[in-house]
């Protein structure tokens, strides 16, 4: 009963809405809804107003805001010791962050700009992993010393200053895995897609369980090497430093963003909105769908594979454990946890939703045992609550708000019949 | 040659208890297109709730069912009404996954806090029995259990088929809109769709229980198979979910037999790609009308 009348007064909305085009940004409309909704409205407003300021801004200040953003994400390791007496842990706490976040970001493309559920994302982060570690020497090392072979040292790996070079092969070996693995499913229905996708990450862990002779099985590939930068007269190699593998993180990241804000705000951004919409009339506008899908879905898988290369130098070991699809660490469900209750389709939501999901159950890891319970209570609550995410992008959140009228149009109810 | 035959049956025995598992889950997605991730973790609470009655009370971890199932009807119901209903307004499917795979979560966390992360197993008395049937050895539990599944899984296809809620089911599942427009009342259907699925998961888990050693976590390895399964058949297709499980069990247990246990599992995922490029919408699916 009551979410009848719940349909009728947000339906009601929506008429006025429609006969007032020019309010759609809906900030002034008299505040409606549950109790919940009235309660946390002060804090949805603020959210919301901020996000159009800065969209207002002329552009150097919003280059300014950005890069005030950056700067405080890279001072963050040298102010945790101010902050916290454990500061060595927390540092690392944040590398963690940088690697979900990159992921997020990663993920972000295929499930909120182009609207493609992939649950098995977890496997090109396993591919880069793993394309790193092998190519690096690191897997043959692994091998020898479980077969305990006398002269397993001199497989050492030495292949430190190809670093740079290896990060780009892996990062072509996911692109080119994305494609052949998208090709044939990306004409899936949704549903059907996420499964489908869900069985690659559990293949690709699969495969690198049961191919001893390369991967070492479940003993996993140790000793792999840390990035070092040579160029010159700098030496520096990254070793078991954290902040530096963080800084290294954060500039991916930025990288990433950048490129990220050019590709969504191109004719690409647009094709993939319009496929995310309604993809029948996004091909019947000629919009090249299966390529854009495609594309949208490589980009995902490249990114991943960064996240795995620096995330496998940086821990020096790696084994098909750390990319089972339910992991807690990186697994698939729990970056799309990230996309999803930071907003989709945004740029600032997935790394609040990264930094929100990495940082909690390693504050309350005191609780112990019942962490996870009360994980995923919260998880529960706040997606009954705040359905859209923390931060959702404006279109996506008006694409949910507006539900109720694209149910009833031409196309929605050309799906309903079927 | 005997190897083989002995592999197949196994594999259709453990088939059925499959399917058992995955016709909540298809029935679930088929009525309000829910990918119930939290399944796997309702057989696993299955498992322990039959393990705790047996070893606490000594009832037969297999008539426990006849208590088990009813109970987690009720706690399935409860579930829908807390979370599932809440969320099918304005989100997606991303979303009704999420939230079960956190229900998952939850319930893992609980069977940890209560049980310990050690392996369990039901034994009852006949568990290590087995009877020779023409040379081939099959183990009584795993008869037990497929008969059954095969008793349940016909209970409900005769639900389906013939009463006035199975009617409405079938009619939300091949069109919600339409038959909301007759008069069905979507929100019980789904409430008791809900529930029902959760049950079935719990009396497979019974089985599953004596089987198989379980603890919190398996409910992981389960659910993975589980959704290949349904997708293979047809995601809302009941016959097909059963026929995909008997499939799957058996080339599972050749593989296993034949080639080597740990590429068993590999196999339910290149079947299931293989299958899906050639026929996207499943072995028993329905083509959606205008999907590209």
């Amino acid at each position: 009963m009551s979410s009848d009348a719940e349909d009728r007064t947000r339906s009601q909305a929506e008429v006025t809405q429609e006969a007032t085009p020019g309010s759609t940004r809906q900030e002034g409309r008299p505040i409606q809804g549950s109790a919940w909704k009235r309660l946390t409205w002060p804090a949805r407003r603020v959210l919301r107003t901020a996000g159009d300021r800065y969209d207002r801004m002329a552009k150097p200040a919003r280059l300014g805001v950005s890069a005030g953003m950056v700067v405080l994400a890279a001072a963050v390791p040298v102010l945790l010791p101010y902050v916290t007496a454990d500061s060595g842990y927390w540092t690392s706490v944040a590398t963690k962050i940088g690697i979900a976040a990159l992921l997020a970001l990663g993920l972000n493309v295929v499930v909120g700009f182009a609207g493609l559920l992939d649950l098995g994302y977890v496997a090109f982060f396993a591919v880069g992993a793993y394309t790193f570690a092998l190519l690096s020497g690191a897997g043959r090392y692994a091998i020898a010393i479980s077969r305990s072979q006398p002269n397993a040292f001199k497989l050492l790996p030495t292949w430190h200053m190809y670093f740079w070079l290896l990060l780009f092969v892996a990062l072509l070996v996911a692109l080119i895995a994305g494609v052949v693995l998208g090709t044939p499913t990306l004409r899936l229905r949704g549903d059907y897609l996420a499964i489908v996708t869900l069985g690659f990450g559990e293949i690709v862990r699969i495969t690198a369980t049961n191919l001893n002779s390369l991967t070492d099985g479940s003993q996993g590939v140790n000793q792999i090497p840390h990035p070092a930068i040579n160029v010159g007269s700098v030496h520096y190699n990254f070793g078991l430093n954290n902040e530096a593998y963080y800084w290294l993180l954060l500039a991916v990241i930025v990288i990433w963003i950048f490129l990220l804000r050019r590709v969504n705000d191109s004719r690409i951004g647009r094709a993939w909105a319009a496929i995310r919409e309604d993809e029948l009339a996004a091909a019947s506008m000629g919009i090249p769908t299966i390529q854009m899908k495609l594309l949208a879905f490589a980009m995902g898988a490249a990114v991943a594979s960064l996240g795995g290369v620096i995330y496998a130098s940086q821990i020096g070991f790696i084994s098909p454990d750390s990319f089972q699809l339910f992991s807690s660490d990186f697994g698939s469900v729990i970056i799309l946890a990230m996309v999803v209750l930071g907003g989709m389709g945004g740029i600032a939501g997935p790394i609040v939703g990264a930094a929100l999901i990495i940082f909690l159950p390693e504050r309350f890891r005191f609780v112990g045992d019942a962490r996870f319970l009360i994980f995923g209570g919260v998880l529960v609550l706040v997606m009954v609550l705040r359905p859209q995410g923390i931060l959702p992008s404006r279109r996506r959140a008006a694409e949910l708000e507006g539900g109720e009228v694209r149910e009833t149009s031409v196309f929605e109810a050309r799906q309903a019949g079927s | 040659m005997h190897l083989l035959v002995q592999a197949v049956i196994l594999g259709i025995l453990i088939g059925g208890v499959y399917a058992l598992m995955a016709s909540g889950l298809t029935l679930v997605f088929g009525i309000m297109r829910v990918i119930n991730v939290a399944q796997g973790a309702m057989v696993i609470l299955g498992a322990y709730l039959s393990y705790t009655l047996f070893s606490s009370v000594g009832i037969d971890p297999l008539l426990s069912i006849l208590l088990i199932a009813p109970v987690m009807f009720a706690l399935g119901v409860g579930i829908h009404r807390v979370f599932i209903r809440a969320l099918r307004a304005e989100s997606g499917e991303e979303m009704s996954l999420l939230v079960t795979w956190a229900t998952a979560l939850a319930i893992e966390g609980v069977l940890s806090v209560t049980y310990t992360t050690n392996l369990r197993s039901t034994i009852p008395g006949y568990a290590q029995r087995s009877w020779i049937i023409l040379g081939y050895r099959v183990a009584e539990v795993r008869v037990f259990g497929f008969v059954i599944s095969v008793v349940i899984l016909s209970a409900l296809s005769l639900l389906l088929a013939r009463t006035r809620f199975g009617r409405s089911v079938r009619a939300t599942v091949q069109n919600p809109t339409s038959a909301k427009l007759l008069g069905v009342d979507a929100d019980r259907v789904s409430a008791l769709g809900f529930g029902i699925g959760i049950s079935t998961a719990a009396a497979a888990g019974a089985v599953f229980g004596i089987i198989y050693p379980f603890n919190p976590g398996s409910h992981y390895d389960l659910i993975s198979r589980l959704l290949s399964i349904v997708v293979l058949g047809g995601l809302g297709s009941l016959g097909g979910a059963v026929v995909a499980a008997l499939l799957l069990g058996v080339g599972e247990s050749v593989v296993a037999v034949m080639i080597s246990p740990s590429w068993s599992s590999f196999v339910f995922f290149i079947v299931l790609i293989v299958i899906l490029v050639f026929r996207p919408q499943g072995l028993f699916g329905v083509r959606e009308r205008g999907a590209l």
